[in-house]
This record gives structure tokens, sequence and C-alpha cells, in this order.
């Protein structure tokens, strides 16, 4: 079943809070590799859950570590794939409230 | 103190002296080294089914032989292809320090490992391309620099780790009789050169770890420690990669799958015992508190 933007959105962070050292706040602008709640060594799985929630594979290769800085630009890059709450795949600045 | 102090150990520069003179003796051509069969057979198992993710799993007994067969097929172009990244990855690092005044004692070993891992390079790439049509890309993030003698026992640790992990299958990939002769021969041939280059290894990490243990507070090991830790749980879980799982074409959901096996109690026994070595290494030489990986 295709998952919304906002519901794939709270799985992702969910899955940040859960891998997290200790309590964690997530926005959509946190920088997710600065503060470390994207440890290099979680990105595998994140990006594993990613694939499977929008049902697309990642093409490593054209991306770089920005891609993933902040879920903002999650959202946008991978997550507008899927349709929003409304029923469209208008990108990612509808519903854009705290997480 | 310089890193070249860490490798002040006359048996360091003896084992890599020796390690060097058996590189020249065994030296080959990797190009001309095999005969490449046009196919592999879609018949027979392509790695031991100990050595595959669902192994002991319940997944296991739902499969049929020809989805098993596609499995380990899928499975190898995968193992090949976490070689590919390790490889290229230790040949960086290994080349940013051949000619640095700290390396300047390995370097002279360096140079034969580089030639040996860029012929693994070429022969594993070869396989992937003639015989799965692709090379699985990394799901990797790049790591955010440390102090020099922390980063340097780290990178050469981490290729310890990447080898021992590798070398396991190598041995029981080459040892199956059950499996095509060809495949057996390039794990064969891996595994000549690879146990020359753990022995290196470990005596480099060994000596790094001491540089490290005079360079940084005693506080900051266990961080050490951890961040290993989680490199070899990393490890392990790209051996379970989904799209293997898809392109067997297996009647499952693949992402389920590898999170079930992930938490399998079955899938960790074999795990730890995949990492018995390496982790009875880190331990007996005072880099981890205890033997058990955390998977």
């Amino acid at each position: 079943m295709t998952m919304t933007q906002e519901q794939a959105e709270r799985a992702l962070v969910e899955f940040l809070v859960s891998s997290a050292a200790g309590d964690v706040t997530i926005d959509r602008d946190m920088d997710l590799i600065e503060s470390r709640v994207l440890s290099s060594m979680q990105f595998m799985n994140f990006i594993l859950l990613i694939e499977e929630l929008t049902e697309n594979p990642i093409a490593m290769e054209e991306m770089n570590v920005d891609d993933f800085r902040t879920l903002r630009t999650i959202r946008q890059r991978f997550l507008s794939l899927l349709p929003d709450a409304h029923g469209g795949n208008v990108g990612a600045e509808q519903g854009d409230t705290h997480v | 103190m310089v890193v070249t102090d860490s490798f002040a150990d006359p048996k360091v520069q003896r084992i890599l002296d020796k390690v060097s003179n058996k590189s020249i003796e065994d030296h080959y051509n990797p190009y001309t080294l095999f005969e490449w069969p046009e196919t592999l057979p879609e018949d027979r198992l392509w790695m031991p089914l100990e050595l595959m993710t669902i192994h002991h799993m319940p997944a296991e007994k739902t499969l049929t032989e020809a989805e098993l067969i596609a499995l380990s097929k899928w499975e190898s172009i995968n193992f090949y292809s976490l070689n590919i990244h390790g490889i290229r990855e230790l040949l960086v690092e290994v080349c940013r320090r051949i000619h640095t005044n700290a390396f300047a004692m390995p370097s002279e070993f360096f140079h034969h490992f580089i030639e040996e891992e860029n012929s693994h390079l070429w022969i594993f790439a070869q396989f992937c391309l003639r015989y799965g049509g692709k090379i699985y890309p990394e799901r990797r993030m790049p790591a955010t620099a440390r102090e020099p003698a922390v980063e340097q026992f780290m990178i050469f640790a981490k290729i310890l780790i990447f080898e021992e992990i590798v070398d396991y299958y190598n041995v029981r990939i080459a040892q199956d009789e059950s499996l095509h002769p060809f495949v057996r021969e390039i794990n064969r041939l891996h595994h000549h050169d690879e146990s020359r280059h753990i022995a290196c290894s470990r005596e480099l990490v060994e000596a790094l770890f001491g540089h490290v243990r005079q360079s940084v507070d005693a506080s900051e090991l266990p961080s050490i420690e951890e961040y290993l830790r989680q490199y070899i749980v990393a490890c392990v879980e790209s051996l379970y990669n989904p799209s293997a799982y898809l392109d067997a074409k297996l009647p499952v959901n693949a992402y389920q799958l590898r999170r079930e096996a992930l938490r399998d109690e079955n899938r960790k026994r074999a795990d730890q015992a995949m990492l018995k070595r390496t982790m009875g290494f880190f331990h007996s030489r005072g880099i981890f508190s205890s033997e058990v990986a955390a998977i």
C-alpha cells in the first residue's frame, strides 16, 4: 500500500528518534548529520527505509551527503514521489509543520 | 611522538619484509590467470547454503530449490560487490599514506598490497559484471574527521575487520566441493593473498593502537571501541541486502525479510561465529573489552 508523504516522514522520524542515543526532538531544518542524529553506522538502514517507504531504489552514485542532511531536503528529494495527505504530488512544502 | 614510532618493534619490520618477499615470489597476472567461463550454471548454488543470510531461518524452508539457487547467485553478487567497495576504500586510504613519513616503514609492503588489492578489485568487478550485469551500490556515508592518531588506527582497524569477514567467506567457498570450480578458485586465490594481508594488518593495528593509547586520554578509548563495534555491525548488516532478495524474486517482502533476518537468533549465532576470530583478536590486544559482538 502506498504511503502518503506525511506517513513516510513520520516513519523516518520514528526511526531517527529510536536510533538516537538520547531524547531528541527533530524539526524539518535540523542538520541530521551535524547533530549526529543520523550516524554513519545507521545510514544504510535509513536509506533502505526510504527505499521501502517510497518503493523506489535510491541511485546512490547520484547522491551526496547533503541530500540527507535535513528532513526538508529528504522530503523534497525522495518523499515528493508519494501522494501528499490531500492526494496529490505537489512537493514537500504543504503541511509544513514540526514533526 | 610521530606515528613512525608506532612501528619501532623489529617484529613488525620482519613480518612486513617476509610478506613482501612472498608477494614477489607469488606474483601473478590477474588478467591472464583465469579462463573465465562464458556463463555460470543457474541450476546449482553459487555459495554454500551456510553462508546465505536466510540459512536456519523459517524463510529458508518456504523457498523452492530454484529460489534458493537464485538467492545464492544474487547474494554472491552482493558479497563480491561489498568486496569491491571495501577494496576501493582501503586502496584510497593506503595510497594517501604510502609515501608519508609516518608510514615510511610499511611503504614497501604497501606497494605489494596495492598491486594485489587492485588485482582483486578487477577480478571481483569482472565477476559481478559478467555474471550479474551489475555491481550493487554501497549505501555508506563518509566518516567525519578525527584526531590523527585515532584516524590512522581506525582506518587500519576497519581494513582488518573487512579483510577478516571476507576471508571467512573465501575459505568456506573455496572448500565447498559442490560449487563451480571457477567460483572456488577465485575465492581460493583471494584467501591466499588475504591471509598475508591479514597478518600484516594485525601488526599495523596493534602498533597503531599503541600510538593511540599514548596520544589520547584513556577516557576516549571506550568511544573508539564503540565506533569499531558499530562498524562491525554495519558490515554484517550490509551482507543482508534486500536488493539481492528482490533480484532473486523471492515471494516475500524483501525489506521485511531483512528485518526478520537481522532479528533472528540463529542468524545472530551464525554471525557471531563469523566474527569470532576478529573479536578474539581485538579483545586479546586490549582494543575491545569483550569478545562478544553487539549484533
